[in-house]
This record gives structure tokens, C-alpha cells and sequence, in this order.
């Protein structure tokens, strides 16, 4: 906790990323509790309103709150961000770990499958992944897991590759450690600060993966609210001068994505021994 | 008294190159030649003994197989051919995968070369130090803490700094840190492998004084590897000469320095500065010869070596016996 204050004096960036990612979360929680009207509830007598103490961030064409909405998707395009990342993470973190230790043909056989992945432009291979799994969140899950998967191995495995023969690990194995104590609990504790800048890297990432994907249709679908969709929607409306319907999302989900890419600095400062003094 | 590790006819072969087995089988076929596959000989026919509570010199130039035979010994590492005894045990027989789980993992122990590369940085001074005795002796809770304190205190680590992590300690901290860790499961033989060339000079001759008193207060027997000549001849009682994957000289560490019977040892005593070697100084040019795929019917030396004649080129060198437990591989050795 201490050590958590001293990160946060040290650089006043991480503050403004740990308050943003604290706001986000607070919102994921408590959104459908704190949203002043019904997300879902259209009410053509009020629609396409500008914002105004009533409709903070205005109304959209069936006269629904967007305030509300905006806040209510929070909740659904983090769950998909965090479920995605958490599946490529550890998915990632044992694959990579085990290619970057034994080497070898795993070694090999895993690097052409990333590479194979990386070889597709990834907004398209989730698009097709989708496409063909079938439009649902889960699928969405799995495709943004998929694209990300590549970036979790490359990183465990090249950082596990320089330390494999480092003198703590040969040390571990003196010690009577097995392979698989001497991953888990000498190895991997030492590869997690830049696993984590990676992650919240890949949570800004992962979030406009599916926003995108929303956005071009597949996934998650109307009425249910969510930033992409409500981008999508808004934008037919910008010409006409209606800028409300976009901006607002389209501003949640900068931030969102600006919180996440700030916070990996300050989770490297805050796991990282080295920082510790 | 029987000798704490015997070590007969040592030999680790690397082969190189061919890329992977289903690669070369496919050359093989569609060639229909068998294709030569480069070996590398790291190790070749090492025998020695380390007596009980004996510390054994080992020197030679990078390169020279000192590091190979250094993780065999101490089973990280399987051999390709040769027999190591511990105790009488013929402990090159576990593989090295599972000698971790065996009595004997704690009565073998290393001091690594770097101090700082060789402590875990998100583990603190107590954790390295508990660790072998959590895993090896299944110690826990107080017994523990003890013990932890204990091996702390003897390698003259004050107790303030067991809570630190490896970048809070200076490099002589560091360097207890890794000898408390290597003696506390209390082994008989401890390997250093130059425990003090990553640290300052003057933090060297107190580590040195440190390994010394705890060979003798606590009986364990050394073996040295080192490149500086004058430490091994100060703190070892025997040393052995490598050259290229091969033993060159044998000896009690006073013979060796002062009668030197092998042309490279020689040579590396006149490199220590002030040195004056009996018979003149000799120098060595050029490198070592390639350790892929050696003569065998040469002398490992020959082409660099001073003295080196026709015979050197087409015959290895037998091994010649120069006094009581000295020995050297040279057909010119002086008797």
C-alpha cells in the first residue's frame, strides 16, 4: 500500500490513469444503477434532443437517454475486453513460457502458429472469426482472444528465453525445484511486468476490437447499448447536425482506451521489484 | 579414506548443426549420402578424485570445458559417456532431470559466477536462503527462520539485511546471499565457479577469507574453478590444468606452480604478473585449436605449443606421472 502510494507521487500520470481505470470500473459496477432513465426506453416525443440538464448527453432518433446508455455499456464492452485478455493472458503466458523453455520443435511449431496468425490483418480475422462462429458476445470474446493471443506468447517466450539460463533459475534447480515449480514459481513471477504492460496495453485494444467489430454489425447487436453500436447509429446523424449521438460514445471509448494504455506504465512501477526501495 | 567424488573417463559430445532429426533423415534419403554431423567434444576423458575436505583448483582458458564439466558434476547436466561417484554412489547413472529429487541434491551445491544474475530479484535475502532448505529438508515455520538465521550469521550477513531484495544489497552482500544459500542445505562438496571475479577487488579477499574458514569449520570439500592463478594457489591444496576439454596437469598446487611439468601450464604461470616460471617465460600466440571434431591421435596443444614436435602431431600424449599424485599429458614433460 505504501509502495502504491509512492508510485502514485512518483508520476502524477499514473494518477490520472488510476483515477480514469477507477472511474471505468465504478461505472461497469454501478451503471445500470446510477443511469437516471431506462437505457432501452424510447420516447419518440423527446428524440434527437440536444444535451441539456435533463439528457446530459442529449437524446438519440427514438428518444433514448444516451447519458444512460453511454453508461450502461460500460459494463458489456469491459466484460468482453477483460474476458478477452484474461483468456489470451493465460493462454498466452503458458504457451509462450513453456516455447521460450524448452525450446526446440515446440518451440518452432508454436512460433509459425503465431506467425501465421500475425500474418492476417487481425480486424479482419476477428471479423472472420465471427463472421463464421456465429454473431454472438462469447464469439466476439474468443476472436478478440484469438488476434491477441500472439503479442501474450511472443512476450513470455522472449522474455523466459534470456532468463532460462540465468543463475537464480540454475540455482532453483539446485535447490530441488522440478520443471514445472521452477516455471511457475521462479520464472513466471519474473516475467509478469511486462506481461501486465502488455495487458493493459491489450485492454485498450481489446475494447476497440469490439467496439469496431459492433460497429460494422457483427456482434452485439441493437438495442442492447454498447459504444460501438451507438457510434455506428450516431454517425448517420453528424451530417444533420445531430453531432451528441456519436461524440459521446465515440469519447467514452477514447478514454477508456487512453485510461488502459496509461495504466501499463504505472502496473510495471508498482509490480516490478526493481522500483521497490 | 575413501574419496568424496570420483570421476572416470568424463566426456561430453555436443553434436552440431543438421538442423532437426526428420531434416538430416530427409538429406540422408534424398542424397542418399549419410551426412557428416559435427561433434563437439566440450569434455573429453576427464578423471580425477576430491577428497574429503580437499579443495581442488580447477583453471584453464574460457573455452576450455571448465563450465561443461562444472554442470555435469554437479547434475544439471547428463554426460555422454564416464562415471561420477559420490560417496561411492554412481550418481551420473540418475538422470539429471530427476536428481533433484534425490538425498544427494543437497550435498552438491554451487556458487555461481555472477552474484547478481544468480538471485532471483523478486525474491528477498531469506527467501534464497530458505528456499533449498523448504524444498530440499522440508523445513518449515520456525525450524526454519533458524536455520535461515543461522546460515546468515556464518557467512557474516547481519540480520537487517535478510529482508532486502537483490537490488537493495551491495555486491558483497550478494555474494554472502549466494554462499549462505549454496551451504545451507549443508553439502559436502561445493563447486565455486569464480565466486569473485564479478566482485571489486577488495571485496574479493574477503570473500576468499570467508570460503576459506567455512571449508574448514564446516568440512566440505571445494572444488575451485578459477582464472586467477594466484587465489587458487592460496586457497587450493591440488589443481588441475584443462585445456581444451582435456586434462593437462594433475598435481599437489605447490608442484604445479613450482614444477610445472605440462608446456601450457607453464605458460599460464608466467602470465600471473612478477612471476618468475623455472625454465623462462613462455608465451602463447594465436588461439586454441577447434574443439569440433578433435585429431584424436594429436596432442591437443600441438600448433600452439612451444615444444611442440613431429611425434605431438601424429600421437596423443600418454599420461605421464611426474611425483606422488602429480601428473601432466605431454610427451616432453620434465621429469
Amino acid at each position: 500500500m505504501q509502495h502504491f502510494l509512492y508510485v502514485l507521487r512518483e508520476n502524477p500520470i499514473t494518477v490520472i490513469a488510476f483515477s480514469l481505470f477507477a472511474l471505468i470500473v465504478f461505472a461497469a459496477l454501478f451503471g445500470p444503477l446510477l443511469a437516471p432513465y431506462d437505457p432501452l426506453a424510447s420516447n419518440p416525443a423527446r428524440a434527437l434532443q440536444p444535451p441539456s440538464w435533463d439528457h446530459w448527453f442529449g437524446t438519440d432518433q427514438l428518444g433514448r437517454d444516451v447519458f444512460s446508455r453511454v453508461l450502461v455499456a460500460t459494463r458489456l464492452d469491459l466484460t468482453i475486453a477483460v474476458a478477452a485478455v484474461t483468456i489470451s493472458f493465460a493462454i498466452g503466458s503458458v504457451v509462450g513460457t513453456l516455447a521460450g523453455y524448452y525450446g526446440g520443435l515446440l518451440d518452432q511449431a508454436v512460433g509459425r502458429v503465431t506467425d501465421t496468425i500475425m500474418a492476417f490483418p487481425l480486424f479482419v480475422l476477428a471479423m472472420g472469426i465471427v463472421a463464421a462462429m456465429g454473431n454472438t458476445v462469447e464469439n466476439i470474446v474468443y476472436a478478440t482472444a484469438i488476434i491477441n493471443l500472439p503479442f501474450y506468447i511472443r512476450v513470455a517466450r522472449a522474455e523466459v528465453s534470456v532468463r532460462r539460463h540465468a543463475g537464480f533459475v540454475e540455482a532453483a534447480r539446485l535447490a530441488g525445484n522440478s520443471d514445472a515449480r521452477l516455471l511457475a514459481m521462479h520464472l513466471f513471477p519474473n516475467i509478469l511486468p511486462p506481461m501486465m504492460v502488455q495487458v493493459s496495453l491489450n485492454m485498450g485494444w481489446a475494447i476497440l476490437n469490439a467496439a469496431g467489430l459492433s460497429f460494422i454489425g457483427l456482434g452485439v447487436r441493437p438495442p442492447t447499448p454498447e459504444w460501438g453500436i451507438m457510434v455506428a447509429e450516431g454517425a448517420t446523424f453528424i451530417i444533420s447536425g445531430e453531432w451528441w449521438l456519436a461524440l459521446f460514445p465515440g469519447a467514452a471509448l477514447m478514454l477508456a482506451v487512453f485510461a488502459f494504455n496509461l495504466l501499463g506504465d504505472g502496473l510495471r512501477d508498482l509490480i516490478d521489484p526493481r522500483r521497490r526501495t | 579414506m575413501a574419496p568424496l567424488l570420483e570421476v572416470e573417463h568424463l566426456t561430453k559430445i555436443y553434436s552440431l548443426g543438421g538442423g532437426t532429426k526428420a531434416g538430416r533423415w530427409l538429406k540422408q534419403r534424398l542424397t542418399n549420402t549419410v551426412p557428416h554431423q559435427p561433434r563437439l567434444h566440450a569434455v573429453d576423458d576427464v578423471s580425477f578424485t576430491i577428497e574429503p575436505g580437499e579443495s581442488l583448483g580447477l583453471v584453464g582458458e574460457s573455452g576450455c570445458g571448465k563450465s561443461t564439466l562444472v554442470t555435469m558434476l554437479v547434475r544439471l547436466s547428463d554426460p555422454t559417456a564416464g562415471v561420477i561417484r559420490f560417496e561411492g554412489r554412481d550418481i551420473s547413472a540418475i538422470p539429471a532431470k530427476r536428481f533433484g529429487r534425490t538425498a544427494d541434491r543437497g550435498r552438491i551445491q554451487v556458487v555461481f559466477q555472477d552474484p547478481h544474475e544468480s538471485l532471483n530479484p523478486r525474491h528477498t535475502a531469506f527467501d534464497v536462503i530458505a528456499e533449498p532448505l523448504r524444498r530440499l529438508q522440508a523445513m518449515n515455520g520456525k525450524a526454519l527462520e533458524a536455520k535461515v538465521r543461522e546460515t546468515a550469521e556464518r557467512v557474516g550477513l547481519p540480520d537487517t539485511l535478510l529482508g532486502r531484495f537483490p537490488h537493495q544489497l551491495s555486491g558483497g552482500q550478494k555474494a554472502r546471499v549466494n554462499i549462505a544459500r549454496a551451504i545451507a542445505p549443508e553439502p559436502r562438496l561445493l563447486v565455486l565457479d569464480e565466486p569473485t571475479s564479478a566482485l571489486d577487488v577488495s571485496v574479493q579477499a574477503v570473500i576468499l577469507k570467508l570460503l576459506d574458514r567455512l571449508r574448514r569449520e564446516l568440512g566440505m570439500s571445494y572444488l575451485f574453478v578459477s582464472h586467477d592463478l594466484n587465489v587458487v594457489r592460496l586457497l587450493c591444496d591440488r589443481v588441475m590444468v584443462m585445456y581444451l576439454g582435456r586434462v593437462a596437469e594433475l598435481g599437489p598446487a605447490h608442484d604445479v606452480f613450482t614444477e610445472p611439468g605440462h608446456p601450457y601450464t607453464r605458460a599460464l604461470i608466467s602470465a600471473i604478473p612478477g612471476a618468475a616460471p623455472p625454465g623462462g617465460p613462455v608465451r602463447l600466440e594465436g588461439d586454441p585449436k577447434s574443439p569440433i571434431d578433435p585429431d584424436p591421435n594429436a596432442c591437443r596443444f600441438h600448433g600452439r605449443c612451444p615444444i611442440g614436435k613431429e611425434l605431438c602431431a601424429g600421437t596423443a600424449p600418454p599420461w605421464v606421472p611426474l611425483g606422488p599424485a602429480h601428473g601432466t599429458a605431454c610427451h616432453f614433460a620434465r621429469r
